[in-house]
């Protein structure tokens, strides 16, 4: 077999912390070979980065490689080089080029962002300042930045993350590098961006010739790009093959609960439980015996999985491997529809709990201590909605729309320029919940409650559990003492957390279990209406799936209404009864979930069903008939005419360019704000993803 | 297994502090100038003990004595040799000599000047002194040039050094946080106001503006309320920074979602300044006290030593060196600049332990 441009065998990274030896990366075999993209996935804590540094030699103290060998070209061994020598130095950038999650982050704020590019040109190629900039026009233009000599000299604060992203790629790619390196470099951009950051990759790849090493915890991205994927779960390759081997034939039980757990879009708008992988990663701390996953496998044996390494097996001729007890897994019965699905949809409109009417808010911009503000940013611009009872609506855009901003006025946690909301009390009467003041907006802060979306910064690092959830008890003088703690300890098993934590800092919380407390606190006060601000984009794949059954499930047990905001669409088919899709502060649509996925009326609609990652290597190329530009023009000074012309591909006429869309019904329930949707007919998910079985296991490769 | 568990548990339900405190424990130069500090303060309680005299007792016949040594043997236990003198017949000045033939014994908890300890409890026990109080004196460090005891002036100076320092950053501290806190959480026209003051206040050199408000108390004050209006001259001019780095940190906070979160959870402004938001820099406030009472305690020092400050008979390290202003004094006479190495002791000190708690203050910093 020819050798591979890149092989790692038996690689251990451990770091060396006082609390003991964490063994991050624990005997890894992978080889990337010459041209082809190979997938790095698991989710969160599995060693993923941390392989993708070491063959860089990029491991922060108290990091370390302790044994293996990464060769490079077949010559040289980069697990034996010193991490500050000349020669490590020559690979890195020159050979190998590394991009990261951050692209804001990565990029230093003080530097123009094309200094930054000549710089790597300079640092590598002997090139005068002419010679550099011109070279980094060239390849800025290259991965896609339109304007490129104007863009050479803005600083990162003034691009978009999807433009940042395509920045690092061209820093990356500056030297001609034999392998990419990406570490989850689509994790913290919309899906829009996301699938024009995969496509712009693989073009690259394809002019370039070289070899991508991609690491994501999302499988649906893996089905886009992969030749090769390897399942990594706590510092350990459980299973390798090809991308067709893992989706249609996949050996190892967790890379099955992986696949089972990423929500699809499905056309039919039916709401549908997810199939969840049990509990989650172990600290590195205590890495069980045996078998690492035999703590969330379904298909134990006892005294065989807890005690003994699993052995390797291998299936079909090249290359597809698994480390299991099991030589064949029994198939997972599929998940249950939700009972109520029928009943759901069937239901006719049920009093609305909460109506918007003309909603806006303005930011002021410019202005200063002695200047009025020059112009406004428009974030909510003549928003009219309505929620019905008990039911959940979808409130879908990319970042950037104004959906936070509505969310947030809704919840009367900033103050709405003008419109009307227009919230109905237990006892029937409407309340217009801008009016309202002091003691009585206290008492809709009680009704009305946020789930927020960083699970990070969101939780108090100094209160304790306790503290975080009973808060709103506390200050709303329901309970106190004893009683309150009885509270909390309720609540927190609702969401499925230990009362025993209740005296726990946050710190001692995963992104999902921080994730669980943030629910319990917006519970607690037995609400009517949850707002939930992107609860789940900042978690990993499988722990999406706990987190949407966990609110469907309470949903359901405790009558609630979700006002559900995201810019995935395929997690808001999950949990929404109607959807509403919202564009630079308008709404552009708003149907029923159900009709919405199956025949968008909006282009932007169908822009966004097409851009989510389908979980079917077969289904790839066919995305890109759909693609929209990338940047979401300026909210200050948004395009005459409809907003969306600059990126629609269905643009026709003078029409769309000077001529504001009203939002107009079309037939029951249903509105899109479109001058031609009557006439398009656009692509809903039916009509590519008709029929595809929710695991994947009929896909062929027949695109 | 069992015991990693353990300690798992006392991780997750550890607080803040404790959280801040392992990590200070791991900063070995900071602790130990921790317990310096600590013992600083002590001293400066427990100053009228710990001092041989009262500081106050002049002696003519032993101006500009030198330092004697502590000698130690088994017949008398510790002892110093007395001083012999000669007066030069022409420029009357005093030459001193030790006597090594006679031995003055000193003793612990020796009978001396009487005083007020901590300000209530009469007492005349010196923790050290000549056991003969009415015997030959002893000088450790020398005397000053009326002959008074150099060593017993500079721990009876450090109550006032050291309480300056305090009270003077802990006004400074109340203003800071009061004007950082609301120009923080406020905002908008009203930080834009209060930062612009600070600004002047921070453009006009110091020393000139502590002597013009300085300037401005009546002569006629007595020395309790001099001392006061030192530490409130002092504290208007240093509020400034305490001021700036409450404000950044409520401005770095007021982002968090948890301050929204706060709002939702019907919170009032109060209680989310002061519950949910100041908490969480504390630690910072505290460590930031630390490095700033080093620069009173020499904003003090620097007022006496030019005059303006406290004047005798009131004793601080400032009014000590005020004596070694004169190059002829520190020529024959260099112990009156041991002071001054009691400033550098407890500035270097007091920095090195703030730093060390700096470090450790934000546990949540990876």
């Amino acid at each position: 077999m020819e050798e591979p441009l890149l092989r790692i065998e038996g690689l251990r990274t451990h770091f060396f912390t006082s609390e003991g030896v964490l063994k991050a990366v624990d005997g890894v075999d992978l080889s990337v070979p010459a041209g082809t993209t190979v997938c790095l996935v698991g989710e969160s804590g599995c060693g993923k980065s941390v392989t993708a540094r070491s063959i860089l030699q990029l491991v922060d103290k108290p990091g370390k490689i302790v044994d293996g060998s990464i060769r490079w070209n077949g010559k040289v061994d980069l697990a034996r080089l010193h991490p500050a020598g000349e020669e490590i130095r020559r690979v890195r950038g020159g050979e190998i080029g590394m991009i990261f999650q951050e692209p804001m982050a990565s990029l230093s704020p003080m530097y123009t962002v094309g200094a930054q590019l000549s710089q790597a040109l300079r640092l590598h190629r002997d090139l005068t300042k002419q010679e550099a900039r011109q070279e980094s026009i060239a390849l800025l233009r290259k991965v896609g930045i339109p304007n490129a000599e104007q863009r050479f000299d803005s600083y990162p604060f003034q691009l978009s993350g999807g433009m940042c992203q395509r920045v690092m790629i061209a820093i990356a790619l500056c030297c001609d590098p034999a392998l990419l390196i990406a570490d989850e470099p689509t994790t913290a951009l919309d899906v829009t961006t996301q699938a024009r950051i995969l496509d712009l990759m693989m073009d690259l790849r394809a002019q370039n010739d070289m070899a991508i090493l991609f690491i994501t915890h999302d499988l649906g991205v893996v089905a886009e790009i992969a030749d090769e994927v390897a399942v990594m779960y706590l510092g350990k390759v459980v299973e390798h093959g090809t991308v067709d081997e893992i989706f249609s034939d996949p050996r190892h039980p967790y890379t099955r609960a992986l696949l089972r757990s990423i929500p699809k879009l499905r056309g039919s708008g039916a709401r549908q439980q997810l199939t969840a992988i049990r509990g989650m990663v172990p600290a590195l701390r205590r890495v069980p015996d045996g078998c690492p996953f035999h703590t969330r496998c379904d298909h134990v044996i006892e005294g065989l999985c807890d005690t003994a390494p699993p052995p390797l097996r291998t299936y079909g001729g090249d290359g597809h491997l698994a480390y299991c007890h099991l030589d064949e897994v029994p198939a997972e019965p599929s998940a249950p529809v939700v009972a109520r699905v029928a009943e759901r949809a069937s239901a006719s409109e049920a009093e609305p709990l909460l109506r918007i009417e003309g909603l806006t808010k303005h930011y002021p911009s410019g202005g200063g201590l002695f200047r009025r503000p020059s112009g406004a940013v428009r974030a909510v611009d003549g928003v009219d909605l309505a929620i019905p009872a008990g039911r959940t609506l979808g409130l879908v855009g990319e970042s950037g729309c104004g959906k936070t901003t509505l969310g947030r006025c809704v919840a009367r946690l900033i103050d709405p320029t003008s419109g009307r909301i227009l919230y109905r009390t237990a006892e029937g009467d409407e309340v217009d919940l801008v009016t309202v003041t002091g003691a009585r907006l206290k008492e809709f802060r009680r009704q009305i409650r946020v789930i927020f979306q960083d699970p990070f910064s969101s939780l108090n690092p100094r209160m304790t559990l306790q503290q975080i959830v009973g808060e709103p008890l506390k200050t709303h003088g329901i309970a106190g003492g004893s009683e309150l703690k009885d509270r909390v300890a309720d609540m927190l098993v609702r969401v499925g957390l230990r009362p025993e934590y209740m005296q726990r800092y946050p710190h001692a919380f995963s992104g999902g279990q921080r994730q669980r407390i943030n629910i319990a606190r917006a519970l607690i006060t037995e609400p009517r209406l949850v707002i939930a601000d992107e609860p789940v984009s900042a978690l990993d794949v499988s722990v999406r799936a706990q987190m949407l059954n966990l609110l469907t499930d309470l949903q359901d047990e405790l009558g609630l209404t979700y006002l559900f905001i995201s810019h995935d669409l395929s997690v808001v088919e999950h949990i929404s009864d109607r959807v509403t899709v919202m564009y630079l502060g308008k709404v552009a649509e708003d149907a029923d979930t159900a009709n919405l996925y199956r025949q968008p009326l909006h282009p932007y609609t169908e822009a966004l069903l097409h851009a989510v990652p389908v979980p079917d290597p077969g289904l790839r190329r066919e995305r890109h008939a759909y693609e929209i530009a990338d940047d979401l023009p300026d909210p200050a000074a948004p395009p005459p005419g409809c907003r969306f012309h600059t990126r629609c591909t269905h643009v026709r006429d003078e029409l769309c360019r000077t001529v504001v869309p009203e939002l107009r019904a079309f037939g029951e329930r249903r509105q899109a704000a479109c001058h031609h949707a009557a006439d398009l007919t656009l692509a809903g998910m039916a009509s590519t993803a008709h029929d595809v079985e929710v695991s994947g296991l009929t896909a062929g490769r027949d695109a | 297994m069992n015991d990693s568990s353990v300690k798992d548990e006392t991780l997750a339900v550890a607080s803040q502090w404790k959280l801040v405190w392992w990590g200070f424990k791991r900063h070995r130069v900071a602790l130990i100038c921790g317990f310096v500090t600590i013992a600083i303060y002590l001293v400066a309680v427990f100053a009228p003990f710990l001092a041989p005299g009262s500081g106050q007792k002049a002696n003519a016949d032993y101006t500009y004595a030198p330092p004697q040594s502590l000698h130690f043997d088994f017949d008398t236990g510790l002892y110093v040799n007395p001083y012999t003198f000669e007066q030069d017949p022409e420029t009357l000045a005093l030459s001193f000599t030790t006597d090594e033939s006679k031995k003055v014994p000193v003793g612990f908890f020796v009978k001396g000047e009487p005083y007020e300890l901590l300000g209530f409890i009469p007492w005349d026990r010196h923790l050290f002194g000549p056991e003969d109080p009415n015997g030959p004196p002893m000088y450790l460090l020398g005397t000053d040039s009326v002959g008074r005891d150099l060593l017993s002036r500079i721990i009876r100076g450090t109550t006032v050094s050291m309480s300056i320092g305090l009270v003077g950053v802990l006004l400074s501290l109340l203003l800071g946080i009061v004007l950082g806190g609301v120009s923080g959480y406020v905002g908008g026209r009203t930080d834009t106001v209060i930062q612009r003051i600070i600004e002047i206040i921070m453009s006009i050199p110091t020393i000139p503006l502590w002597m013009a408000l300085f300037a401005a108390v009546p002569a006629s004050w007595s020395q309790l309320e001099r001392y006061f209006a030192l530490t409130v001259v002092i504290s208007l001019v240093g509020w400034t920074g305490m001021a700036r780095e409450v404000r950044g940190k409520f401005f770095a906070v007021r982002g968090e979602e948890y301050v929204m979160a706060a709002t939702a959870d019907g919170a009032g402004r109060f209680r989310i300044m002061f519950r949910h938001m100041l908490p969480s820099f504390t630690s910072h406030i505290i460590a930031n006290l630390s490095l700033s009472i080093p620069t009173v305690i020499l904003a003090e020092t620097a007022l006496s030593f030019i005059g303006i400050g406290l004047q005798t008979p009131m004793i601080s390290w400032g009014v000590l060196l005020q004596e070694a202003q004169n190059i002829r004094a520190v020529s024959t006479a260099p112990w009156m600049l041991v002071p001054g190495v009691a400033v550098v002791v407890t500035v270097l000190a007091m920095n090195f332990f703030g730093d060390g708690l700096r470090d450790a203050a934000d546990p949540y910093k990876h």
